[in-house]
Protein backbone atom coordinates (compact mmCIF):
# COMPACT_ATOMS: atom_id res chain seq x y z
CA UNK A 1 0.00 0.00 0.00
CA UNK A 2 2.83 2.14 1.01
CA UNK A 3 4.32 1.62 -1.89
CA UNK A 4 1.85 2.32 -4.41
CA UNK A 5 1.62 5.70 -2.54
CA UNK A 6 4.91 6.79 -3.28
CA UNK A 7 4.77 5.27 -6.73
CA UNK A 8 1.91 6.83 -7.21
CA UNK A 9 3.25 10.44 -5.48
CA UNK A 10 6.31 9.90 -7.63
CA UNK A 11 4.29 10.32 -10.94
CA UNK A 12 2.33 13.18 -9.92
CA UNK A 13 5.60 15.22 -9.02
CA UNK A 14 7.15 14.41 -12.44
CA UNK A 15 4.03 15.14 -14.02
CA UNK A 16 3.79 18.37 -12.59
CA UNK A 17 7.81 19.23 -12.99
CA UNK A 18 7.94 17.56 -16.34
CA UNK A 19 5.60 20.57 -18.39
CA UNK A 20 7.86 23.05 -16.00
CA UNK A 21 11.49 21.59 -17.90
CA UNK A 22 10.20 21.77 -21.19
CA UNK A 23 8.42 25.56 -21.01
CA UNK A 24 10.08 27.06 -23.62
CA UNK A 25 8.23 30.33 -22.61
CA UNK A 26 11.02 31.19 -20.05
CA UNK A 27 13.65 30.32 -22.43
CA UNK A 28 12.86 32.96 -25.19
CA UNK A 29 11.06 36.22 -25.61
CA UNK A 30 9.94 37.77 -28.30
CA UNK A 31 9.48 41.87 -28.51
CA UNK A 32 7.61 43.21 -31.13
CA UNK A 33 9.73 46.62 -32.03
CA UNK A 34 6.37 48.05 -33.87
CA UNK A 35 3.68 46.09 -32.29
CA UNK A 36 2.13 43.04 -33.54
CA UNK A 37 -0.59 42.87 -36.03
CA UNK A 38 -3.61 40.33 -36.15
CA UNK A 39 -3.06 39.79 -39.81
CA UNK A 40 -0.21 40.38 -41.95
CA UNK A 41 -0.36 40.74 -46.15
CA UNK A 42 2.87 40.19 -48.27
CA UNK A 43 5.42 42.66 -48.22
CA UNK A 44 4.96 43.43 -44.44
CA UNK A 45 7.91 44.58 -42.21
CA UNK A 46 7.96 42.84 -39.03
CA UNK A 47 11.02 44.15 -36.43
CA UNK A 48 11.84 41.82 -33.49
CA UNK A 49 13.70 41.46 -30.91
CA UNK A 50 14.57 37.80 -29.68
CA UNK A 51 16.22 37.24 -26.17
CA UNK A 52 17.26 33.77 -24.89
CA UNK A 53 18.14 32.68 -21.78
CA UNK A 54 20.48 29.83 -21.94
CA UNK A 55 22.72 28.43 -19.21
CA UNK A 56 25.77 30.74 -17.94
CA UNK A 57 28.76 28.98 -19.57
CA UNK A 58 27.41 29.14 -22.99
CA UNK A 59 30.19 31.37 -25.24
CA UNK A 60 29.06 32.92 -28.95
CA UNK A 61 30.50 30.17 -30.28
CA UNK A 62 27.82 27.82 -28.34
CA UNK A 63 25.18 30.28 -29.42
CA UNK A 64 25.96 29.26 -32.62
CA UNK A 65 23.36 26.03 -31.75
CA UNK A 66 20.90 28.06 -31.83
CA UNK A 67 19.40 28.85 -34.97
CA UNK A 68 16.29 30.45 -36.96
CA UNK A 69 14.02 28.83 -39.13
CA UNK A 70 11.77 30.71 -40.97
CA UNK A 71 8.45 29.52 -43.36
CA UNK A 72 6.64 32.29 -45.54
CA UNK A 73 8.84 35.28 -44.52
CA UNK A 74 12.41 35.99 -45.49
CA UNK A 75 14.57 37.62 -43.26
CA UNK A 76 15.84 41.02 -44.47
CA UNK A 77 18.28 41.55 -41.50
CA UNK A 78 19.89 40.15 -38.96
CA UNK A 79 22.45 40.68 -36.10
CA UNK A 80 24.78 38.41 -34.45
CA UNK A 81 23.77 37.33 -31.24
CA UNK A 82 24.72 39.91 -27.88
CA UNK A 83 25.69 39.13 -24.90
CA UNK A 84 23.26 40.82 -22.71
CA UNK A 85 24.34 39.95 -19.19
CA UNK A 86 25.39 35.95 -17.89
CA UNK A 87 22.91 33.86 -19.99
CA UNK A 88 21.13 36.43 -21.79
CA UNK A 89 21.51 36.82 -25.14
CA UNK A 90 19.76 39.27 -27.96
CA UNK A 91 19.59 39.39 -31.72
CA UNK A 92 18.05 42.00 -33.45
CA UNK A 93 15.69 40.96 -36.64
CA UNK A 94 13.87 42.37 -39.32
CA UNK A 95 11.49 40.31 -41.60
CA UNK A 96 9.45 40.30 -44.33
CA UNK A 97 6.19 38.40 -45.01
CA UNK A 98 6.56 36.30 -48.50
CA UNK A 99 3.69 34.09 -48.11
CA UNK A 100 2.86 30.92 -48.46
CA UNK A 101 0.41 28.14 -49.19
CA UNK A 102 -0.32 27.51 -45.21
CA UNK A 103 -1.65 30.87 -44.85
CA UNK A 104 0.52 31.20 -41.66
CA UNK A 105 3.93 32.61 -41.45
CA UNK A 106 6.42 31.23 -39.21
CA UNK A 107 9.73 31.78 -36.92
CA UNK A 108 11.21 28.90 -34.98
CA UNK A 109 14.06 29.73 -32.93
CA UNK A 110 15.42 26.29 -32.36
CA UNK A 111 18.35 24.72 -30.40
CA UNK A 112 19.72 21.55 -29.98
CA UNK A 113 22.62 21.52 -27.67
CA UNK A 114 23.53 19.29 -24.49
CA UNK A 115 23.58 23.07 -22.33
CA UNK A 116 20.03 24.02 -22.78
CA UNK A 117 17.37 22.46 -26.06
CA UNK A 118 14.42 24.21 -26.67
CA UNK A 119 11.87 24.95 -29.49
CA UNK A 120 10.27 27.99 -29.98
CA UNK A 121 7.86 29.23 -32.08
CA UNK A 122 5.79 32.73 -33.53
CA UNK A 123 3.29 32.32 -35.80
CA UNK A 124 1.97 35.16 -38.13
CA UNK A 125 -1.66 34.94 -39.74
CA UNK A 126 -1.37 35.81 -43.18
CA UNK A 127 -4.20 37.36 -45.06
CA UNK B 1 73.93 -14.35 -54.98
CA UNK B 2 73.69 -11.64 -52.48
CA UNK B 3 72.12 -9.09 -54.42
CA UNK B 4 69.16 -11.27 -55.08
CA UNK B 5 69.52 -12.32 -51.52
CA UNK B 6 69.10 -8.66 -50.41
CA UNK B 7 66.61 -8.19 -52.85
CA UNK B 8 64.13 -10.83 -51.03
CA UNK B 9 65.31 -9.05 -48.30
CA UNK B 10 64.44 -6.18 -49.30
CA UNK B 11 60.58 -7.26 -50.66
CA UNK B 12 60.27 -8.95 -47.20
CA UNK B 13 60.48 -5.99 -45.15
CA UNK B 14 58.56 -4.40 -47.45
CA UNK B 15 55.42 -6.55 -46.73
CA UNK B 16 56.08 -6.51 -42.87
CA UNK B 17 55.62 -2.80 -43.21
CA UNK B 18 52.67 -2.74 -45.86
CA UNK B 19 51.25 -5.37 -43.52
CA UNK B 20 51.89 -3.99 -40.13
CA UNK B 21 50.26 -0.59 -41.87
CA UNK B 22 47.28 -2.19 -42.86
CA UNK B 23 46.77 -4.21 -39.55
CA UNK B 24 47.19 -1.09 -37.65
CA UNK B 25 44.62 0.77 -39.85
CA UNK B 26 42.04 -1.70 -39.26
CA UNK B 27 42.80 -1.90 -35.31
CA UNK B 28 42.34 2.01 -35.19
CA UNK B 29 38.97 1.90 -37.40
CA UNK B 30 37.41 -1.08 -35.18
CA UNK B 31 38.51 1.25 -32.05
CA UNK B 32 37.75 4.18 -33.80
CA UNK B 33 34.00 3.11 -34.24
CA UNK B 34 34.01 1.58 -30.94
CA UNK B 35 34.28 4.90 -29.13
CA UNK B 36 32.14 6.22 -31.28
CA UNK B 37 29.52 4.12 -30.82
CA UNK B 38 29.85 4.07 -26.98
CA UNK B 39 30.00 7.96 -26.26
CA UNK B 40 27.09 8.37 -28.92
CA UNK B 41 29.33 10.24 -31.11
CA UNK B 42 28.00 11.32 -34.58
CA UNK B 43 29.11 13.53 -37.31
CA UNK B 44 26.28 15.92 -36.18
CA UNK B 45 27.96 16.19 -32.55
CA UNK B 46 31.26 15.51 -33.18
CA UNK B 47 32.37 18.35 -31.17
CA UNK B 48 32.17 15.76 -28.24
CA UNK B 49 34.86 13.72 -29.76
CA UNK B 50 38.33 13.88 -27.61
CA UNK B 51 40.34 14.83 -30.69
CA UNK B 52 38.13 17.33 -31.41
CA UNK B 53 38.63 19.14 -27.78
CA UNK B 54 42.06 18.16 -27.63
CA UNK B 55 43.11 19.65 -31.08
CA UNK B 56 42.84 23.48 -32.54
CA UNK B 57 39.89 23.48 -35.35
CA UNK B 58 42.63 23.59 -38.11
CA UNK B 59 44.61 20.39 -36.60
CA UNK B 60 40.93 18.51 -36.47
CA UNK B 61 40.22 19.33 -40.18
CA UNK B 62 43.57 17.79 -41.45
CA UNK B 63 42.76 14.71 -39.31
CA UNK B 64 39.09 14.74 -40.24
CA UNK B 65 39.78 14.72 -43.55
CA UNK B 66 43.35 13.62 -44.58
CA UNK B 67 44.00 11.11 -42.14
CA UNK B 68 40.27 9.51 -41.79
CA UNK B 69 40.18 9.54 -45.66
CA UNK B 70 43.66 8.24 -45.99
CA UNK B 71 42.28 5.25 -43.89
CA UNK B 72 39.14 4.92 -45.13
CA UNK B 73 40.15 5.04 -48.78
CA UNK B 74 42.75 2.62 -47.54
CA UNK B 75 40.62 -0.31 -46.07
CA UNK B 76 38.18 0.41 -49.36
CA UNK B 77 41.24 -0.35 -51.31
CA UNK B 78 42.29 -3.90 -48.73
CA UNK B 79 38.36 -4.72 -49.36
CA UNK B 80 38.89 -4.48 -53.00
CA UNK B 81 42.25 -6.50 -53.12
CA UNK B 82 40.67 -9.03 -50.81
CA UNK B 83 37.88 -9.46 -53.19
CA UNK B 84 40.27 -9.97 -55.98
CA UNK B 85 42.41 -12.15 -54.23
CA UNK B 86 39.85 -14.70 -53.24
CA UNK B 87 37.45 -13.99 -56.06
CA UNK B 88 37.82 -17.43 -56.81
CA UNK B 89 36.78 -18.81 -53.62
CA UNK B 90 34.04 -15.88 -53.06
CA UNK B 91 32.52 -16.32 -56.95
CA UNK B 92 29.22 -17.44 -55.52
CA UNK B 93 28.68 -14.70 -53.38
CA UNK B 94 28.85 -12.00 -56.37
CA UNK B 95 25.77 -9.90 -56.92
CA UNK B 96 24.82 -11.66 -60.08
CA UNK B 97 22.28 -8.69 -61.04
CA UNK B 98 21.46 -5.23 -60.22
CA UNK B 99 19.21 -6.02 -57.70
CA UNK B 100 21.20 -7.96 -55.58
CA UNK B 101 24.10 -5.62 -55.83
CA UNK B 102 21.74 -3.17 -54.80
CA UNK B 103 20.67 -5.41 -51.57
CA UNK B 104 24.14 -5.83 -51.02
CA UNK B 105 25.05 -2.11 -50.86
CA UNK B 106 21.88 -1.43 -48.64
CA UNK B 107 23.63 -3.69 -45.88
CA UNK B 108 27.26 -2.55 -45.84
CA UNK B 109 27.06 0.54 -44.21
CA UNK B 110 30.18 1.98 -45.96
CA UNK B 111 30.73 5.87 -47.33
CA UNK B 112 31.49 6.90 -51.11
CA UNK B 113 35.38 6.79 -50.35
CA UNK B 114 35.28 3.65 -48.92
CA UNK B 115 33.29 1.58 -51.62
CA UNK B 116 34.99 3.41 -55.07
CA UNK B 117 38.16 1.21 -54.80
CA UNK B 118 35.76 -1.63 -54.68
CA UNK B 119 34.69 -1.00 -58.32
CA UNK B 120 37.74 -2.15 -60.19
CA UNK B 121 37.49 -5.37 -58.29
CA UNK B 122 33.73 -5.65 -58.63
CA UNK B 123 33.92 -4.94 -61.81
CA UNK B 124 35.70 -7.93 -63.00
CA UNK B 125 33.61 -10.52 -61.33
CA UNK B 126 30.41 -8.98 -62.23
CA UNK B 127 28.80 -6.75 -65.22
CA UNK B 128 29.63 -3.13 -64.81
CA UNK B 129 26.13 -1.93 -64.25
CA UNK B 130 25.97 -3.79 -61.24
CA UNK B 131 28.88 -2.47 -60.21
CA UNK B 132 28.02 0.79 -60.99
CA UNK B 133 24.66 0.05 -58.79
CA UNK B 134 26.99 -1.40 -56.20
CA UNK B 135 28.80 2.05 -55.46
CA UNK B 136 26.01 4.00 -56.25
CA UNK B 137 23.51 2.33 -53.78
CA UNK B 138 26.24 1.94 -50.58
CA UNK B 139 26.34 5.23 -49.44
CA UNK B 140 22.50 5.91 -49.96
CA UNK B 141 21.29 3.13 -47.79
CA UNK B 142 22.27 0.82 -44.49
CA UNK B 143 20.01 -0.59 -42.13
CA UNK B 144 20.77 2.24 -40.13
CA UNK B 145 20.12 5.02 -42.38
CA UNK B 146 16.75 3.19 -43.19
CA UNK B 147 16.03 3.14 -39.34
CA UNK B 148 16.64 6.74 -38.80
CA UNK B 149 15.26 8.03 -42.05
CA UNK B 150 12.03 6.45 -40.31
CA UNK B 151 12.59 7.33 -36.19
CA UNK B 152 13.73 11.03 -37.49
CA UNK B 153 11.70 11.62 -40.95
CA UNK B 154 8.79 9.60 -40.81
CA UNK B 155 7.44 6.83 -43.15
CA UNK B 156 6.41 9.23 -45.88
CA UNK B 157 10.48 9.94 -46.03
CA UNK B 158 11.94 6.67 -45.71
CA UNK B 159 9.66 5.13 -48.06
CA UNK B 160 10.32 7.49 -50.86
CA UNK B 161 14.30 7.34 -50.16
CA UNK B 162 14.49 3.83 -50.40
CA UNK B 163 12.38 3.62 -53.89
CA UNK B 164 14.62 6.82 -54.94
CA UNK B 165 17.52 4.98 -54.01
CA UNK B 166 16.77 1.93 -55.62
CA UNK B 167 15.37 3.75 -58.88
CA UNK B 168 18.43 5.81 -59.33
CA UNK B 169 21.33 3.09 -58.50
CA UNK B 170 19.74 0.94 -61.38
CA UNK B 171 19.38 3.63 -63.43
CA UNK B 172 22.55 4.78 -63.21
CA UNK B 173 24.31 1.60 -63.84
CA UNK B 174 22.48 0.90 -66.88
CA UNK B 175 22.81 4.51 -68.33
CA UNK B 176 27.08 4.41 -67.42
CA UNK B 177 26.76 0.44 -68.58
CA UNK B 178 25.13 1.62 -72.20
CA UNK B 179 27.82 5.33 -72.21
CA UNK B 180 30.66 2.82 -71.39
CA UNK B 181 29.87 0.48 -74.44
CA UNK B 182 28.26 2.66 -76.98
CA UNK B 183 30.95 5.02 -76.86
CA UNK B 184 33.72 2.11 -76.64
CA UNK B 185 35.10 4.27 -72.91
CA UNK B 186 38.04 2.12 -71.66
CA UNK B 187 37.23 1.31 -67.88
CA UNK B 188 39.95 2.45 -66.32
CA UNK B 189 41.02 1.11 -62.52
CA UNK B 190 43.96 1.37 -60.90
CA UNK B 191 43.95 -2.37 -60.28
CA UNK B 192 44.46 -2.60 -64.11
CA UNK B 193 48.40 -3.45 -65.77
CA UNK B 194 49.38 -0.89 -67.93
CA UNK B 195 51.65 -3.54 -69.96
CA UNK B 196 49.63 -7.18 -70.15
CA UNK B 197 53.26 -8.75 -68.88
CA UNK B 198 54.92 -5.90 -66.49
CA UNK B 199 54.09 -7.65 -63.00
CA UNK B 200 54.18 -3.45 -61.51
CA UNK B 201 51.59 -4.45 -58.65
CA UNK B 202 52.45 -7.45 -55.86
CA UNK B 203 50.81 -10.41 -55.27
CA UNK B 204 51.13 -9.90 -51.52
CA UNK B 205 47.23 -8.11 -50.32
CA UNK B 206 48.84 -6.16 -48.20
CA UNK B 207 51.89 -4.86 -50.25
CA UNK B 208 49.11 -4.27 -53.32
CA UNK B 209 47.40 -2.62 -50.84
CA UNK B 210 49.82 -0.32 -50.31
CA UNK B 211 51.02 0.33 -53.98
CA UNK B 212 47.78 0.90 -54.89
CA UNK B 213 47.01 3.47 -51.79
CA UNK B 214 50.02 4.91 -52.88
CA UNK B 215 48.94 5.15 -56.16
CA UNK B 216 46.01 7.53 -55.31
CA UNK B 217 48.06 9.40 -53.02
CA UNK B 218 47.79 12.90 -54.65
CA UNK B 219 44.25 12.25 -55.29
CA UNK B 220 43.39 12.14 -51.29
CA UNK B 221 45.42 15.08 -51.24
CA UNK B 222 43.71 17.09 -53.23
CA UNK B 223 40.42 15.59 -52.22
CA UNK B 224 41.06 16.30 -49.02
CA UNK B 225 41.96 19.76 -49.65
CA UNK B 226 38.79 20.53 -51.35
CA UNK B 227 36.14 19.28 -48.79
CA UNK B 228 38.49 21.33 -45.56
CA UNK B 229 37.61 24.91 -48.21
CA UNK B 230 34.49 23.23 -48.21
CA UNK B 231 34.04 23.00 -44.41
CA UNK B 232 35.12 26.28 -43.56
CA UNK B 233 33.06 27.69 -46.43
CA UNK B 234 30.13 25.42 -45.12
CA UNK B 235 27.03 26.36 -47.39
CA UNK B 236 24.98 23.91 -44.81
CA UNK B 237 24.53 27.05 -42.87
CA UNK B 238 23.17 29.32 -45.54
CA UNK B 239 20.46 26.95 -46.32
CA UNK B 240 19.10 26.94 -43.16
CA UNK B 241 18.74 30.78 -42.92
CA UNK B 242 16.77 30.41 -45.78
CA UNK B 243 12.83 30.77 -46.85
CA UNK B 244 12.13 27.88 -49.66
CA UNK B 245 9.03 29.62 -50.89
CA UNK B 246 10.23 29.86 -54.08
CA UNK B 247 10.47 25.67 -55.32
CA UNK B 248 12.66 26.01 -58.02
CA UNK B 249 15.23 28.12 -56.62
CA UNK B 250 15.19 26.13 -53.39
CA UNK B 251 15.78 22.86 -55.68
CA UNK B 252 18.39 24.16 -57.25
CA UNK B 253 20.05 25.99 -54.12
CA UNK B 254 19.74 21.84 -52.77
CA UNK B 255 21.52 20.93 -55.78
CA UNK B 256 24.00 23.00 -55.68
CA UNK B 257 24.82 22.59 -51.87
CA UNK B 258 24.28 18.58 -52.22
CA UNK B 259 26.94 17.45 -55.14
CA UNK B 260 29.97 18.86 -53.50
CA UNK B 261 29.37 18.74 -49.89
CA UNK B 262 29.44 14.71 -47.93
CA UNK B 263 27.03 13.73 -45.35
CA UNK B 264 28.18 10.22 -43.49
CA UNK B 265 25.74 8.14 -42.61
CA UNK B 266 22.34 9.83 -42.18
CA UNK B 267 23.50 13.10 -40.99
CA UNK B 268 21.51 14.62 -43.59
CA UNK B 269 18.47 13.21 -42.12
CA UNK B 270 19.55 15.06 -39.35
CA UNK B 271 19.85 18.25 -41.00
CA UNK B 272 16.57 17.96 -42.93
CA UNK B 273 14.69 17.35 -40.01
CA UNK B 274 13.84 20.88 -38.61
CA UNK B 275 13.93 22.24 -42.45
CA UNK B 276 11.66 19.84 -43.41
CA UNK B 277 9.55 20.42 -39.97
CA UNK B 278 9.28 24.53 -39.72
CA UNK B 279 10.41 25.57 -43.23
CA UNK B 280 8.78 25.49 -46.68
CA UNK B 281 11.26 23.07 -48.01
CA UNK B 282 9.09 20.35 -50.42
CA UNK B 283 9.93 16.83 -49.91
CA UNK B 284 11.15 16.91 -53.53
CA UNK B 285 13.91 19.63 -52.56
CA UNK B 286 14.79 17.30 -49.00
CA UNK B 287 15.23 13.90 -50.95
CA UNK B 288 17.37 16.17 -53.22
CA UNK B 289 19.76 17.08 -50.98
CA UNK B 290 19.67 13.85 -49.36
CA UNK B 291 20.39 11.68 -52.62
CA UNK B 292 22.88 14.25 -54.30
CA UNK B 293 24.90 15.02 -50.87
CA UNK B 294 25.40 10.88 -50.22
CA UNK B 295 25.39 9.70 -53.45
CA UNK B 296 28.73 12.24 -54.66
CA UNK B 297 31.23 14.81 -52.80
CA UNK B 298 34.18 16.48 -53.95
CA UNK B 299 36.07 13.20 -52.47
CA UNK B 300 33.75 10.66 -54.33
CA UNK B 301 34.33 12.51 -57.67
CA UNK B 302 38.28 13.09 -57.17
CA UNK B 303 38.41 9.44 -56.58
CA UNK B 304 36.00 8.22 -59.25
CA UNK B 305 38.65 9.64 -61.87
CA UNK B 306 41.01 7.47 -60.97
CA UNK B 307 39.17 4.54 -61.04
CA UNK B 308 36.43 5.19 -63.62
CA UNK B 309 38.22 7.82 -66.16
CA UNK B 310 37.53 11.19 -66.93
CA UNK B 311 34.63 10.39 -69.05
CA UNK B 312 32.67 8.04 -67.30
CA UNK B 313 33.32 10.13 -63.89
CA UNK B 314 31.64 12.99 -65.58
CA UNK B 315 29.08 10.72 -67.14
CA UNK B 316 28.05 9.62 -63.78
CA UNK B 317 28.07 13.32 -62.05
CA UNK B 318 25.66 14.76 -64.79
CA UNK B 319 23.60 11.14 -64.60
CA UNK B 320 23.00 11.50 -60.96
CA UNK B 321 22.32 14.72 -60.87
CA UNK B 322 19.76 14.95 -63.53
CA UNK B 323 17.92 11.95 -62.72
CA UNK B 324 17.91 12.99 -59.11
CA UNK B 325 16.66 16.67 -60.58
CA UNK B 326 13.77 14.36 -62.32
CA UNK B 327 13.14 12.55 -58.59
CA UNK B 328 12.61 16.07 -57.08
CA UNK B 329 9.93 17.60 -59.47
CA UNK B 330 8.05 14.10 -59.93
CA UNK B 331 8.29 13.76 -55.66
CA UNK B 332 6.57 17.59 -55.59
CA UNK B 333 4.20 16.81 -58.28
CA UNK B 334 2.78 13.79 -56.13
CA UNK B 335 3.34 14.80 -52.75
Amino acid sequence: MMFKLKYCLSIFVLLIIFPVFCNTDNQVQIHFIQGRKNIYKTGDKIELQVTVYVPDEICPDGMDKTKLFISGIKIVRENSWEHIKRGVWQKKLTLEIVGNKKGVAKLTVYRRADKGSFTFQERFNLE
Amino acid sequence: MNTFRIGIKYNENKDLISKWIVISTIVWMVLHTVYMNVMGITPTNRTLCVIYDSLPKWAFYIYEYFFELFIVVLLGIFAGVLIEHFSHKLKRFYPKNQLLAFIYASILPVCSCAVIPMVSSLNKNVNFRSAITFIVAAPLLNPYIVFLSFSVLGIKYAVIRIVASFILAVTTGLILEWIATTLKYDIKGIYKHSKPNCQVVSKNPFRKTMQLTYKILPYIIIAGLLTVTFEYINPKKYLETLSFNLEPVSMLLMLLVGIPIYVCNGTDVIFLQPLLKYTDLSMGSAMMFSLTSSVICISSIIMLYKFLGKKLTISLVITITMLVILFGITINLFT
